[in-house]
């Protein structure tokens, strides 16, 4: 009984660290989207003073973001948006605007999959 | 190099500690959903050690799990024999009444080979003397032999349990280490296992074994840089 009891309980914290990596992983994907989505908005201006600033503190929150997620998700996945991320700031410096947003796109993408693939679905489980 | 030394060793402790939440009966004769638990635990561990892109919460994670899911599935087996049958299937009776069940060998598919090569490691090498045979959920066969074949045991001659009959000696000295929950359990005070080891001239320290029963009957093994003999006092 003793064992089942520790069984249970484990069982029981597992499933609530799944809960809180899956609300994590879902509120700072979010917020990063959020970010690349603003970051789309202000390639269409001119400043790049600006969409340096705005690519600088992107990558500032990307960096935070992946040491958080890199505690439950494979490294490897991450890290493609890691060299997506820290090319625009300089990009942007040199005013090369379409390659910033072709990068944000890209980021984009790889944010959405990599949220897509951790959400349990019955496709994901599958696929 | 460091990180995976930490890794390996938080998986070992991990896997440790699981083993030892599912109990002694992971470590003999396994059930079909204990060997499964167990191929899986050893391919999960080795993921996060051989990959570092893999998180280690990837590995522990899913062996936690697995080893949880496994308590709670024994428990419920060991609550219902339904599930016990679903989980383990049932014992099967390959030999009856000296006869060797060929349709139940075939479903099995137990080769006469292989039924032979049980009977021999159960010291049995004529399938005459075969009463019952049969092949449990392990896959361990257990054998009941034919009455004129079993070993003579002191019932069937009639002969009564001596008075002096106590249970197996145990050990109470370990290589120069006193066990005193062995010496307790002889029911023996720590003074008489002074006095005995006195009469030899000897210290626990210079004892390498120490057996005893409950009759005080012991075999006492000094170590070798003592030069001293070994005593059987009966």
């Amino acid at each position: 009984m003793k064992r089942l009891t520790i069984a249970v309980l484990i069982l029981v914290l597992l499933v609530a660290a799944n809960l809180y990596t899956h609300s994590l992983l879902d509120k700072t994907g979010t917020d990063m989207l959020q970010r690349v989505e603003e970051l789309e908005q202000l390639t269409q201006s001119t400043h790049t003073a600006d969409l340096e600033k705005a690519c600088q503190r992107l990558l500032q929150q990307w960096v935070t973001t992946e040491q958080t997620w890199s505690r439950f998700l494979r490294s490897d996945r991450l890290e493609a948006i890691t060299i997506q991320t820290a090319r625009l700031p300089s990009l942007a410096h040199h005013g090369q605007t379409a390659e910033v947003a072709a990068g944000l796109c890209e980021i984009r993408i790889l944010l959405q999959e990599v949220l897509a693939f951790e959400s349990p679905s019955f496709s994901d489980v599958f696929s | 190099m460091l990180i995976l030394s930490v890794r390996t060793l938080v998986l070992y402790l991990v896997i440790v500690g699981g083993l030892r939440l599912m109990g002694k009966r992971q470590l003999g004769e396994l059930q079909p959903s204990e060997l499964v638990v167990t191929i899986l635990i050893s391919n999960l561990a080795t993921l996060p050690i051989e990959e570092t892109s893999v998180p280690l919460l990837g590995g522990v994670g899913p062996i936690l799990l697995l080893v949880c899911f496994e308590v709670v599935i024994s428990w419920i087996s060991l609550k219902s024999r339904r599930a016990r049958r679903l989980i383990s299937g049932q014992p099967v009776t390959v030999v009856q009444h000296g006869k060797i069940v060929e349709d139940r060998l075939r479903d099995l598919r137990f080769s006469l080979d292989d039924l032979m090569e049980e009977l021999r490691q159960n010291g049995i090498f004529d399938i005459r003397d075969v009463e019952f045979a049969v092949v449990e959920t392990n896959g361990k066969l257990s054998v009941y032999q034919r009455y004129g074949a079993r070993p003579i045991t002191p019932d069937m001659l009639g002969m009564e349990c001596p008075k002096n009959e106590c249970p197996p000696p145990t050990m109470v000295i370990s290589d120069g280490e006193l066990l005193k929950g062995s010496l307790a359990a002889c029911g023996l005070q720590p003074k008489w296992l002074e006095k005995q080891l006195h009469r030899h001239g000897l210290t626990v320290e210079e004892v390498f074994l120490m057996v005893c029963d409950r009759n005080a009957a012991y075999f006492l093994l000094p170590k070798e840089k003592t030069g001293k003999k070994a005593v059987d006092k009966k």
